[in-house]
């Protein structure tokens, strides 16, 4: 295999991750409230403002030593995803438990309503705001080559926090009592009400993780591609939304294949299409409409259709 | 049905309405349009606490013929008292021409349930073809209109396609990805002008009349924008006709029944597929009319007016007028259009504000300023 | 009823046109972006232009009163032909100036040719912008240079420094695409070899496809048709993907020190061309220090004396014939007339005669005119030359 085209799999691998990671959250909301939530984007964009607000915070406020020094960044990255999870439950707490039993159309109306407040409000009030913003460069200017292809400490720092994301989502879901009860939830929500299970609580829990998620997802970006604006969000929450279809909507194994899916289509139909990049979109749209034509329920899922 | 109310309240409120309306709109001053703003907001408290609100709507409601014929005559002299002012004719008319594409949305999000953030999209469609045939192969727009309407109906019946056998969150996000794709398709083709757009689209011939042009009687000169005022006014009055009629045909009671409840809409025989598409159908219709006469009334069309951003400004007017009422959607188009044009100013609080907005509705008041009326069936049949 | 309505109607119609022939008040229209993405831009150039009519108004050489209506075309042809409808609506305005973005001024030059009222643009650099399809607007005239020479002037530069083989990155936007059509011509002129040409959409970060793309035929330059956000994105996954030894250049949209401030130190060595360094013109400074007097609250950016130079053009027009549309319209075309950035005349498609240029290098973090860089001088060597 040519280095280029190494590198194009790299590439799609690290924007895979994104769009596995907000898919997953698409697809708990759904399982546990039948509710789209459109402001995943949102919490994506809003992680990586906090995050790198308090790190170039930190970085200005004198030099460290490499071990306390990267404790620390480890600190922040953990405070911004906690308040970004704190900022899901506030948002399912406003504006979707309002409408429980209301039509469909009111929480996605009112979650894109969400997604256009939060964007606006870090535009408008964030110092320099409206600007691109710099990721601060936490990790050294390392790496190792694998095979011919070069592979940064921070490229390493992505895959790893991946793999230990999923495994720990994984875990949670099967192992954990609270995992179980979102799980029940999503199968039967008024029979595990019935059972005694805090629908709340596992509802709270639900937002503060699929937030999480789309934090780290926000992070990620900022580390790979290490500029983003407050604009940013929106598309990467609605190809996140695209994915966890793609997978099958309520699957957390779809959520990962159709992230992955969507960002190999995008990155090859850019690089090899003749004038793809330029509406490589289109290619990742048209997986979704494809799939949505010939299968419906995605890759992994149920058929979605209630038969009367 | 018997008349219970007078028409004076609802004529008194209606005039009251439309003289707030004119004076808004012949205010340039930034801080004056804010203080009639609140002065409006504080008036309609003001009725609202006193009944008078009640009274006036329930007046309106029940004389619908006599307010029509007064909302027409009101509507029609309302180019006239801004002769000396196109600006305001200008801005008038293109609040016109959205609310004949949020008519057709409405059929949509209002009648039949259905989220679309790509009229816009459509919008965009009626306007291109429109522009396309008439700059390269010279169609009068008599041709080009119906064309530009056929394409965007063609585009909904096609956008349908993906959503039949899904459900409504697929939907929306079927919709989105369609607008999406629509726009970078159209910037990115060579033949549609690019990100350059489309300048120089003509206008509008009748009778070897060209709408839109300088008509100068004696001393008096009569701005183009005035004539293609009243040819979009006509447009519009159509657009609401035609409107009314699905609402209360066997069409609109379909999308009701299932915006209502879509299974026991099956079990009573409606096909869903078909009527779900009618609905996307019918309603890129409207948008597409508004494309084209959009782009022939600026004269120049590009990707920036077909954007996601457009789609969700008319959901918005749709929810804040009303949904599934024809004249809360008007109002709820006028309001968009109208006010951030007074407070440009604010600009860069527009997108905040329309958020909020929509948060505050849906949570607050989600049938909108003038909520729909329940179907009323007289079984004794007309009369 | 209605009677008396259409008698008053006519009335203040009247009143209306008789208080425009009084002529106490003439208006100039300005129109830009002031709100959104390119406020900045917009600002620097109202605030300019409002600086001319200041001392116009200042010095006394009008018998009547000159007032700026400032209009905001937030970047959007419907915003902006909206704002154009309200200034030729307004009788009392004489002639505009405005835009910086070529599809609003596009939307807009047909309503100002339909009312024969002037506008200068004083910021979009679309090519055939005045002269699309070749139709001609008698009332519009340009005192920017359009992209076409930016472009020229970069790859001659570049030419003559040694840089043969390229790949062209450009944004889908109408600037992008045109600055792709002619910086490609203009480096085959050259003889210079386009490695490969890829665009992206605006508001797009993941730059690694089309960067890939590139790294793969080695070129010696990169050159970016856009502005800054994605300039900066660019740049700095260059340094990541092994593109640390490839030039990066553009035209004057990145021409902003957001640029550098955003790429911080990847930005080293980055070279760019901008319209006309006026440091070193007569009247400059007073230029300067009488903005700084004002104490407006935003800087003039690089269109600033553009707008100026465009008020002080209009005004020269209203003093030879006076406040009539049709006729300083007129005037304006054949002005002759010694502005900020030289002397001003236009061609048949209303596009100004003067031409300056500046390259610009970026060094330790701001953009120095290359005549004084450490590039010029030889202790810093240019990227990608062998």
């Amino acid at each position: 295999m040519s280095l280029v085209f190494l590198l194009h799999l790299k590439n799609s691998i690290m924007l895979g991750a994104q769009y596995s990671l907000i898919a997953i959250g698409f697809t708990l909301f759904f399982g546990a409230l039948n509710v789209v939530v459109f402001c995943q984007g949102a919490f994506y964009i809003l992680a990586s403002f906090i995050a790198a607000g308090l790190l170039s915070l930190f970085m200005g406020a004198g030099s460290f030593g490499p071990v306390v020094f990267g404790c620390i960044v480890f600190a922040i990255f953990f405070l911004a995803m906690c308040l970004t999870g704190c900022v899901g439950m506030l948002v399912e707490r406003s504006t979707i438990r309002p409408f429980r039993s209301a039509p469909l159309v009111m929480p996605i109306l009112s979650t894109i309503a969400v997604g256009i407040v939060v964007e606006q409000l870090l535009k408008l009030f964030y110092p320099q705001g409206s600007n691109p913003q710099v990721f601060p460069e936490v990790f050294p200017d390392a790496g190792m080559m694998l095979g011919s292809l070069y592979v940064s400490a921070g490229e390493l720092v992505i895959l790893g926090t991946t793999i230990i994301t999923f495994t720990g989502i994984y875990l949670f879901l099967s192992k954990t009592r609270l995992g179980s009860h979102i799980v029940a939830i999503s199968q039967d929500f008024e029979a595990a009400h019935l059972m005694g299970i805090n629908v709340d609580r596992a509802i709270y829990t639900t937002f503060f993780i699929g937030a999480s998620l789309a934090a780290i997802a926000g992070f990620m970006n900022g580390i790979y591609y290490t500029v983003f604006r407050y604009d940013m969000g929106a598309m990467a929450g609605i190809k996140g939304f695209s994915a966890s279809v793609v997978g099958g909507l309520g699957s957390v194994y779809g959520a990962v294949i159709g992230g992955f899916l969507m960002a190999f289509t995008e990155t090859f139909a850019a690089a090899y299409i003749p004038g793809g990049s330029a509406i490589r979109d289109v290619f990742s749209f048209g997986i979704l409409l494809l799939f949505l034509i010939l299968r419906p329920s995605g890759i992994i899922g149920q058929n979605s259709l209630e038969k009367v | 049905m018997k008349k219970n109310t007078s028409p004076a309240a609802g004529f008194i409120f209606s005039s009251i309405i439309y003289a707030a309306v004119v004076i808004f709109m012949a205010v340039d001053d930034l801080y004056i349009s804010l203080g009639l703003i609140v002065a409006f907001a504080a008036g309609i408290i003001t009725a609202v606490k006193t009944g008078f609100w009640q009274r006036a709507l329930g007046s309106i409601n029940d004389n619908t013929g006599k307010m029509t014929v007064l909302a027409g005559i009101f509507t029609l002299i309302l180019p006239l008292l801004f002769l000396n002012n196109p600006y305001v004719i200008h801005i008038f008319t293109l609040a016109c021409i959205y609310c004949i594409a949020t008519l057709g949305l409405n059929i949509q999000v209002g009648s039949a349930g259905m989220v679309n953030f790509a009229q816009g999209a459509f919008f965009g469609v009626g306007a291109y073809v429109s522009a396309l045939l008439d700059v390269h192969f010279g169609f009068p727009f008599w041709i080009t209109l119906p064309a530009g309407m056929a394409a965007a109906g063609i585009m909904g019946l096609l956008m349908g396609l993906p959503t039949l056998k899904t459900r409504e969150y697929h939907l929306s996000l079927v919709t989105i990805a369609c607008a999406y794709i629509s726009f970078l398709l159209v910037m990115n083709f060579k033949w549609t002008g690019g990100p350059d757009g489309i300048p120089d689209i003509s206008k509008p011939v009748i009778f070897g009349m060209e709408i839109g042009q300088k008509i100068t009687l004696g001393s008096i000169t009569i701005p183009g924008v005035m004539t293609y005022c009243y040819m979009v006014l006509a447009f519009l009055a159509l657009a609401l006709i035609a409107a009314r009629r699905l609402q209360n045909s066997w069409y609109g009671l379909a999308w009701n029944a299932i915006r209502d409840d879509e299974i026991s809409s099956r079990c009573y025989g409606l096909s869903l597929t078909r009527s779900k598409l009618e609905a996307f159908a019918f309603g890129s219709i409207f948008a597409g009319a508004a494309g084209a006469l959009y782009a022939h009334f600026i004269g120049f069309m590009s990707t920036e007016n077909m954007s996601f951003q457009i789609g969700l400004l008319l959901v918005c007017m749709v929810i804040l007028g009303g949904m599934d009422n024809l004249a809360g959607v008007l109002v709820g188009t006028l309001l968009l259009i109208i006010i951030p044009e007074k407070l440009r100013a604010f600009e860069d609080y527009r997108m905040l504000s329309y958020g909020l907005v929509l948060i505050l509705m849906l949570i607050f008041r989600p049938e909108g300023i003038l909520p729909s009326k329940p179907r009323m069936f007289n079984l004794t049949g007309r009369g | 009823m209605k009677k008396k309505l259409s008698l008053l109607v006519m009335a203040g119609f009247l009143t209306a046109s008789s208080a425009a022939m009084a002529a106490d008040v003439v208006k100039i229209g300005f129109m830009g972006p002031m709100t959104g993405a390119n406020a900045a831009q917009g600002m620097g150039a109202k605030n300019a232009f409002d600086l001319a009519i200041k001392l116009a108004n200042k010095s006394g050489e009008y018998p009547y009163t000159l007032e700026t209506v400032a209009l905001d075309d937030a970047s959007d042809p419907a915003t902006g032909a909206n704002a154009a409808t309200k200034l030729v609506s307004d009788k009392e305005v004489v002639a505009a100036t405005g835009h910086w973005n070529s599809p609003v001024a596009r939307a807009t030059i047909p309503i100002f040719h339909e009312n024969n009222t002037a506008l200068i643009v004083w910021g979009a650099i679309g090519v055939d912008l005045t002269d699309k399809y070749g139709k001609m607007y008698p009332e519009i005239t340009r005192v920017c240079p359009k992209l076409d020479a930016e472009n020229i002037y970069l790859a001659d530069f570049l030419n003559e420094k040694g840089y043969k083989t390229f790949s062209v990155i450009h944004d889908n936007s109408a600037y992008g695409v045109d600055c792709q059509t002619y910086m490609d011509s203009s480096l085959k002129n050259f003889g210079a070899e386009v490695l490969s040409t890829d665009a992206i959409n605006v508001g797009e970060k993941d730059m690694m496809p089309v960067l890939t793309k590139a790294v793969a035929t080695h070129p010696q330059a990169v050159y970016y048709g856009g502005v800054v956000t994605e300039a900066a994105l660019l740049k700095l996954q260059m340094n990541k993907i092994g593109l640390k030894n490839s030039l990066f250049c553009g035209i004057s949209g990145i021409a902003d020190e957001k640029f550098n401030e955003v790429a911080g130190k990847s930005a080293e060595g980055t070279v760019i061309v901008k319209p006309g360094d006026s440091s070193k013109v007569a009247g400059w400074d007073a230029f300067v220090a009488a903005y700084d007097a004002e104490n407006y609250s935003e800087p003039m950016g690089a269109y600033g004396k553009y707008s100026y130079d465009a008020a002080n053009i209009i005004l020269a027009a209203l003093k030879q014939v006076g406040p009539d549309r049709a006729k300083v319209a007129e005037a304006i075309r054949n002005i002759k007339y010694q502005g900020l950035l030289g002397e001003y005349t236009f061609d048949e498609t209303g596009q100004t005669t003067l031409l300056d240029m500046t390259i610009m290098v970026s060094q330790d973090g701001q953009w120095v005119n290359w005549e004084d860089s450490l590039y010029k001088s030889g202790e810093r060597k240019l990227i990608g030359l062998k």
